[in-house]
C-alpha cells in the first residue's frame, strides 16, 4: 500500500538506465512499442517504462511509468503520459479529459477504493505531441540527464527520439 | 447517416460520433476501462453500402493490455484467442474487429464491446497473480486428497521459535514431514534455512518441497541450496498430484516396517 507521498516520490525519485530502450522500435500487431527498465538508488525491485503508439491513429500513444517491487505484490502504473484518444460526450461523462492531451498519475485515494491505481488523469498543456510527450515524460521521472542525452536527445539538436527510426543508442 | 442515427436512438441518445478518418467513425458511449478511458470502439463504414460493416479497435486493446501485460507464451495466445473465437470477434494483426449488417450494429457493438472488457481483462493472469494461486491450489490438493496422513497448515516445531514457520505438517508414524511450498528464489531460501535450524535444533522430521516452477522459477544457486537442504521434492504442482499420494504411503509403511 503506497501513500500518496510514496507515490510522488517514486514518480520523481532519480533514476538510471538497467535496461536501455531498443534501437529499433517494433510494431507489434497494430501498435509500436518500445521498453526500458530503471532503477533508483536505495530502492528495491524496478521501474518499467513502457512507450506505445498505435499504428492508425498515430496521435494515440502512451508513455508510462510502472513500479514493480519484486516482492510479488505485483506492477502498479504510476504515471501515464498520453495522446488525446477520447472525446468529450457532456451526456455522460462532462470532466471527460480524454480528448486532449492528458496525463494519468496514481493517486492513494484510487489504491485506496481498489480502484485502478492511476484512473485520476487531467488535462495537460505541456506536451503537445508524441516528441514533447517523451522529453516532458523523461523530466518527470527524473532521469539522469545524461542519459537522457544519450536516449531521448532532443529533436532540434539530433532528430532521434524513442519511435524515430532506430537512432536511440539502446544497445551499446 | 441513418445508421448512427439508429444507432443513436438505440442508445437511448446516451452516445455521440465524431469522425476519426474518412470512413471511420469513432463511437462515443458510457462503456469505459478500469482507468477510466473509454472502450476504443470505431465503426468502419463501407465505401461500397452491399459491404459489411465493421466494429473494429483498430489495434487498442492489445495496445493498452501490452501496457502491464504481453501475449507473448502460446498459453496466453490460447486464451486470447478462445476469448475473441468464443464471442464471434475476429483479428487482423491486432486489430479486433467484427462485421455486420447496418441492422444488426447495435447488438454487434454490444458484443464487440464485452469482448473488449474480457480481452482488457486478460492481465489477471499476470505471473504474481496466477503464483499466488499456487498456494492455494496446494492447500486445496493437500485437503481433498491427503486428510488421512493428518495435515496441518501453520505449525511450529520450536515453540520459542514462532519465525521458523512450516507451510504443512503431517502427522505420519516415526517421523512427522514437514512440507513447503515453494515459488521463488526467496522461499526457496526460506525454506533451507528452516529445515537446517530444524536439523540444528534436532528436530526429527522429514522434509518435502513442493515447487511451482523448479526449472524455470529458481536461480541455479538457490537450486543447488534446496537441494541440499531439503529430503524429496516435487519439481512441480502436477508433479506433487501424481507422485505425491504414493510417497506419503511409502513414507509410512517404511516407518511401520522400522
Amino acid at each position: 500500500m503506497y501513500s500518496q507521498r510514496d507515490i510522488d516520490e517514486l514518480i520523481s525519485c532519480p533514476k538510471n538506465v538497467s535496461e536501455a530502450p531498443k534501437r529499433e522500435v517494433k510494431l507489434v500487431g497494430a501498435h509500436w512499442k518500445n521498453d526500458m527498465t530503471l532503477v533508483a538508488e536505495g530502492r528495491p525491485g524496478e521501474f518499467n517504462v513502457f512507450f506505445r503508439r498505435s499504428e492508425d491513429f498515430p496521435e494515440n500513444f502512451s508513455i508510462g511509468l510502472s513500479y514493480d517491487q519484486k516482492d510479488g505484490s505485483g506492477e502498479t502504473i504510476l504515471l501515464r503520459c498520453n495522446g488525446p484518444h477520447g472525446a468529450f460526450n457532456a451526456t455522460f461523462n462532462p470532466t471527460h479529459p480524454h480528448w486532449g492531451y492528458h496525463i494519468h498519475r496514481a493517486t492513494e485515494s484510487a489504491i485506496n477504493a481498489g480502484l485502478k491505481a492511476e484512473r485520476h488523469a487531467e488535462i495537460t498543456t505541456a506536451y503537445a505531441s508524441y516528441e514533447e510527450a517523451v522529453h516532458h515524460f523523461v523530466k518527470l521521472i527524473n532521469l539522469d540527464a545524461t542519459e537522457i542525452a544519450k536516449y531521448f536527445p532532443d529533436k532540434t539538436a539530433q532528430g532521434t527520439l524513442a519511435f524515430e527510426g532506430g537512432e536511440n543508442d539502446g544497445n551499446t | 447517416m441513418e445508421i448512427l442515427e439508429t444507432l443513436k436512438a438505440e442508445f437511448n441518445n446516451h452516445v455521440s460520433f465524431r469522425s476519426k478518418r474518412p470512413g471511420i467513425v469513432q463511437v462515443l458511449a458510457p462503456l469505459f476501462h478500469e482507468d477510466g478511458d473509454m472502450l476504443d470502439i470505431f465503426i468502419d463504414l463501407p465505401a461500397d453500402p452491399s459491404k459489411p460493416i465493421r466494429i473494429s479497435d483498430h489495434g487498442l486493446t492489445l495496445m493498452r493490455l501490452s501496457y502491464s501485460y504481453e501475449l507473448d507464451t502460446p498459453t496466453k495466445q490460447k486464451v486470447f484467442t478462445k476469448i475473441i473465437t468464443e464471442n464471434g470477434v475476429s483479428e487482423d494483426r491486432g486489430r479486433l474487429y467484427i462485421e455486420t449488417k447496418p441492422e444488426g450494429v447495435y447488438p454487434a457493438l454490444l458484443q464487440f464491446a464485452q469482448t473488449v472488457a474480457k480481452v482488457s481483462n486478460l492481465q489477471v493472469f499476470k505471473r504474481e497473480v496466477v503464483q499466488n494461486l499456487f498456494y492455494e491450489m496446494l492447500g486445496d490438493f493437500i485437503k481433498s486428497t491427503l486428510l488421512r496422513f493428518r495435515p496441518q497448515p501453520h505449525y511450529i516445531p520450536i515453540p520459542e521459535r514462532d519465525d521458523l514457520e512450516v507451510d504443512w505438517f503431517f502427522d505420519v508414524p516415526a517421523r512427522p514431514i514437514f512440507l513447503y511450498g515453494v515459488r521463488d528464489n526467496a522461499k526457496a531460501r526460506l525454506t533451507a534455512l528452516y529445515c537446517l535450524e530444524y536439523q540444528r535444533n534436532s528436530v526429527p522430521f522429514r522434509s518435502a518441497v513442493v515447487h511451482e516452477d523448479f526449472e524455470n522459477g529458481l536461480s541455479r544457486k538457490d537450486q543447488a541450496r534446496i537441494t541440499s537442504a531439503v529430503d524429496k521434492q516435487f519439481t512441480s504442482l502436477a508433479d506433487f498430484k501424481t507422485n505425491g499420494e504414493p510417497y506419503f504411503v511409502r513414507e509410512t509403511q517404511q516407518a511401520i516396517l522400522q
